[in-house]
């Protein structure tokens, strides 16, 4: 084995070739002489092996409550699961809806709809649930999101406006002045679904809006005013 | 694994949550931030698990690298840069919690071992550079101390550590 000062200059940055932290330029060159170079590919080997094995030294920490159904949700494909969560929340809301005229009306038709209204959320272990309207920059209306509290907490959103393709960033603001990122949405031929569980009561929040692209427009939902200091 | 079975789904979460967590909080430092990496690191892993191939290592090696590299992204896209490594090596020094998964501890007690003998000048840059992901350039400037002495404090101590783990060139 004859060590060139190509193989010194590589076995320099082999520590950093193995952490994956070398700048891209230097990595490109030690990879393709490491490509050729039976020595150094066994360095490289050897240094990412101690690497790996650091890893599962860090401690091991459980998630918060809430983390496994999060990432399930994001695990399975939309198609599979949101139809159901959808009907489930427009029939909620339906129920809402119809649920506050008849208590307006005071009929007994819809108390009894208010009723079970009133026990759906009983049973699902909430306070209220809300939908608001994600308006485009032109006016028209995006999509929607479905705000539940209770316990836990939830959003979901659904998007259905024009072609577009792409994340958007899921951010909210809340009435104190509070910000917070929640996730991305994918859109895909306009349309699009996305859901998590959240921290801040939906009394709290202000707004809820979808940032992409330069080229995509943003979409905000307003839950109400920031409240006066 | 590749199938996008529900329950197989479920059980593969159950299973590796509290490493991908405790990696990504570990490297991040903050609760929220790691749980959005946590779960971007599982939805990464299942939506590639055909690309996976068994002679690479382990499932759980590239779920903890993905995560890994998601957090380094993570802090830098935030500017959540870290520089105290002390805290992480303590909880790595530690004794670990036994994996219900498997009849021993995370991780190697070789590894954790050579980890806690080498030198601090040693272990500390080998924790910014593996976890924190910076480069030796980097480190040089927050330590304050010469580039090539990084480089070969880094070098030395993953020397020993590969001897502690039996790792030889032979």
């Amino acid at each position: 084995m004859t060590e060139t000062p190509e193989c010194a200059a590589v076995r320099e940055l082999i520590p950093e070739l193995a952490a994956g932290v070398a700048a891209g330029d230097e990595r490109a060159r030690a990879l393709r002489h490491v490509a050729t170079c039976t020595d150094c590919n066994r360095e490289l080997d050897a240094a990412a092996f101690v690497v790996d094995e650091l890893l599962p030294l860090a401690p091991a920490v459980e998630p918060p409550p809430g983390f496994e159904v999060g990432v399930l949700a994001a695990l399975n494909p939309p198609r599979r699961r949101w139809p159901r969560l959808l009907r489930l929340a427009a029939a909620i809301l339906v129920a809402m809806a119809l649920g506050g005229v008849g208590v307006w009306q005071a009929t007994a038709d819809d108390r009894r709809v208010a009723d079970s209204y009133r026990r759906t959320l009983e049973a699902a272990n909430g306070r209220y649930m809300t939908a608001k309207t994600f308006t485009a920059p032109d006016g028209s209306t995006a999509g929607r999101i479905f705000a539940y509290q209770g316990a836990p907490s939830w959003i979901f959103i659904t998007v259905k406006y024009g072609t577009t393709a792409g994340p958007y960033t899921v951010r909210l603001s809340t009435r104190d002045g509070g910000f917070q990122t929640l996730g991305t949405i994918t859109v895909q031929s306009g349309s699009g679904a996305w859901g998590r569980m959240i921290d801040v009561p939906v009394s709290r929040i202000a707004q809820v809006s979808l940032t992409g692209a330069d080229d995509m427009p943003c979409l905000s939902a307003d839950f109400g005013p920031p409240r006066s200091t | 694994m590749a199938s996008g079975d529900a329950e197989a789904a479920a059980a593969f979460v159950r299973r590796f949550q509290a490493r991908v967590f405790g990696l990504a909080l570990s490297v991040v430092g903050d609760t929220g931030l790691a749980e959005e990496v946590a779960q971007e690191a599982f939805v990464r892993v299942w939506r590639h698990a055909a690309t996976y191939d068994p002679r690479r290592g382990r499932v759980a090696t590239w779920l903890l690298t993905i995560t890994r590299n998601l957090a380094v992204d993570a802090i830098r896209l935030n500017h959540k840069h870290r520089s105290d490594p002390e805290s992480l090596l303590r909880a790595m020094y530690a004794a670990p919690a036994e994996d219900p998964f498997e009849t021993g501890p995370y991780g190697s007690d070789q590894l954790r071992a050579g980890l806690r003998a080498l030198p601090l000048e040693q272990s500390r840059p080998i924790v910014m550079s593996v976890f924190y992901g910076l480069t030796a350039k980097e480190i040089a400037d927050r330590e304050g101390i010469p580039l090539g002495t990084v480089k070969t404090r880094i070098r030395r101590g993953l020397a020993r550590l590969r001897q502690e783990l039996g790792v030889t060139d032979d």
